[in-house]
């Protein structure tokens, strides 16, 4: 049951990368099969925790073939399978990362993942080769912010992407704590949380730059009131 | 304060908050400000149940056994945890072991504790080193149900534990002693007093009749017991052996100072003191901090009993190299504060020098040495002897017996 609920969470919380990763391979033309192989298998891989079939199937047997190619002249299987990692790249970190790693050093990489989601939304706002893809995520994180506010599918995604990646998080260290959804104090922190968030929300669509200053003035309204509270109050 | 799992979380947080207020990722910045948010005010509504819970509602004990204990030899570290309220907390309990060595069991303890109910923690520490150790102190982090805040209390301060290198002093056999004092003497002889001195006021015969008794020299006290009054003064009351600073030495045959002073110490004092008298030990850790404890007498021998601190009014004997440069003024709190009666024995190692290098230059050490400790000691204004670890005994016997320096 345990293990059941943790496969919805971390279903829940690639959502975001899901959508992105797809998009991203829809707008590539002309479709590499040497993509998907990347792609999928990176995924395959990790899932199936590196099975040795899996592992020759879609990592050594493609990476021989499209380096024997690249011999012969033909870079576009091997640019292909990059692409195919590169776009994978986002899911993988979730995956591998969900298990064993510290909740900060998680949240570090839901981030990062996010970021790089930006990034293949941005590049996915027109046909562009595998060789493009590539050119504008090394690009950097630039304009980033236009193509995002465009996907309401990305934002829809996004919501119960958080909300699980928060359950994760902040799960208890030990089994006989409780978790955010059954702690009646959390359970009041957490629409309590989204009411500023809601705010910011419809401020934005009015006034960007107020939104911006907003969202500064109340970040550090909330540090430096925890920090008072913890080190004057509390002591 | 914030656990340090979601301590992090928050500086994760802040970090890719400013990046994405740079950058305008607005996704990112929803994301981080929404986690800042729901961390403070989770902390506001859950501080409040966590500071209703003070140090008065855990009460601990610690018990080390053996102690003291044999230097290689194991002891069993027991501390009990016991929550006074009426309600079910999340904490860690753990025992710091200090520079002990665990040898089995584990010095932590995490779980729930309802009231009323109490935790046990049990381990096995070991010592290579002899001298005074310490398990402790006790630390208790009480958590909210989510684990978000932490509240950490120090409910038990150290416990000394005593390691001798042999069980001689130790494993001492004892008459039980009809002695109204908490420790019931440490003399094998049933008698109050030394025997030797003992022996020359009593005849030597195994019936005492009070005919054969010299009564102008032995009188019998309100217990019925017989003791000899010329040394009765001297021997009755309670002394302090306090280790001071620079004795943590090791000798170039594998000898530590420490422990040579301790068990000279102790040989001394035990077959010297009067029945009924008590011997704490004090440890010296640094400016005004001293650790003590009781030497006691258990049902196998000598055993150590946990002091909370220095007593007052005490005839104290204070072993020490003056190596701490705040040493002088622990020793003038010790007097003043305590009202200690005290008497320094400095200790100068140059004489070891001899057993490896060439007199002449021993010597010279030697000189400079005793130089430095009268320097140091005059700035005290007590009575002091400087001696070294041959003269150790002799000297210790003297201050003892007749509070005499030499």
């Amino acid at each position: 049951m345990a293990d059941a609920w943790e496969k919805v969470l971390l279903a829940l919380i690639c959502l975001p990368s899901i959508y992105s990763s797809i998009k991203v391979i829809t707008v590539i033309k002309p479709l590499n099969p040497f993509l998907l192989i990347g792609f999928l298998g990176l995924i395959l891989m990790t899932l199936t925790k590196y099975m040795t079939e899996i592992t020759i199937v879609f990592l050594y047997i493609p990476t021989a073939f499209s380096f024997a190619l690249f011999l012969l002249n033909d870079p576009q299987p091997m640019v292909g399978l990059a692409t195919g990692y590169i776009i994978s790249l986002t899911i993988v970190m979730m995956l591998t990362a969900f298990k064993e790693t510290p909740p900060h050093t998680y949240l570090i990489l839901y981030l990062i993942s996010m970021m790089l989601n930006m990034r293949f939304l941005a590049s996915a706002e027109k046909p562009i080769t595998s060789d493009m893809f590539i050119r504008g995520i090394l690009h950097g994180l630039r304009d980033l912010h236009g193509a995002v506010s465009a996907d309401p599918i990305f934002s829809i995604l996004t919501t119960p992407s958080i909300a699980a990646l928060l359950y994760h998080i902040f799960k208890p260290p030990k089994p006989y704590m409780s978790t955010i959804l059954s702690d009646h104090k959390s359970l009041l922190a957490l629409p309590l949380s989204a009411i500023p968030i809601l705010g910011l929300t419809i401020i934005s669509k009015i006034s960007p730059t107020l939104a911006w200053i907003s969202s500064l003035i109340l970040a550090l309204i909330t540090t430096i009131s925890l920090t008072i509270y913890l080190r004057v109050i509390e002591h | 304060m914030l656990n340090s799992r979601i301590a992090y979380i928050y500086q994760v947080s802040v970090i890719f908050f400013a990046l994405s207020l740079i950058l305008n990722l607005k996704p990112i910045i929803i994301t981080t400000l929404y986690i800042m948010i729901f961390t403070t005010l989770y902390v506001l509504l859950a501080s409040k149940e966590l500071r209703g819970i003070s140090r008065d509602d855990l009460a601990s004990v610690i018990v080390a056994n053996p102690n003291p204990a044999i230097a290689g030899h194991d002891v069993r570290v027991r501390g009990i945890i016991t929550l006074r309220r009426g309600e079910r907390i999340p904490m860690e309990i753990k025992i710091d072991s200090g520079d002990l060595n665990i040898v089995d069991g584990s010095n932590k303890w995490i779980g729930v504790l309802s009231g009323g109910d109490e935790a046990s923690i049990e381990f096995t520490v070991r010592s290579d080193d002899v001298g005074m150790r310490f398990v402790g102190p006790l630390k208790v982090a009480i958590f909210d149900r989510l684990g978000i805040l932490v509240r950490e209390f120090e409910i038990h301060p150290k416990i000394p534990i005593l390691f001798l290198r042999s069980s001689k002093l130790i494993i001492q056999p004892t008459t039980p002693s009809r002695s109204k004092h908490p420790s019931p003497g440490l003399s094998r002889n049933p008698f109050t007093g030394l025997e030797y001195e003992y022996r020359i006021s009593v005849p030597a015969t195994r019936e005492l009749h009070a005919r054969k008794i010299d009564w102008r020299r032995v009188a019998r006290s309100e217990d019925d017991e017989l003791y000899v009054k010329e040394f009765d003064k001297l021997r009755r009351a309670d002394i302090a052996i306090c280790i001071g600073s620079g004795l943590d030495l090791e000798l170039p045959d594998g000898r530590s100072v420490e422990a040579e002073v301790l068990q000279q110490a102790l040989r001394i004092t035990l077959s010297h003191i009067r029945e009924g008298s008590r011997i704490w030990l004090i440890k010296y850790l640094g400016l005004r901090n001293f650790v003590s404890a009781l030497l006691g007498h258990g049902l196998f021998g000598l055993r150590l009993i946990e002091v909370e601190e220095v007593p007052a009014s005490l005839f104290m004997i204070y072993l020490t190299r003056l190596i701490d440069s705040d040493e002088i003024e622990s020793i003038r709190w010790l007097m003043e504060s305590k009202r200690a009666d005290l008497r320094a024995i400095a200790l100068n190692l140059g004489r070891e020098l001899m057993k490896y290098y060439d007199r002449e230059h021993a010597l010279k050490i030697i000189e400079i040495e005793d130089r430095r400790l009268r320097s140091e000691a005059d700035k005290i204004r007590i009575k002091y002897s400087i001696t070294d670890l041959d003269g150790l005994q002799e000297t210790f016997r003297r201050l003892l017996s007749y509070r005499r320096m030499i």
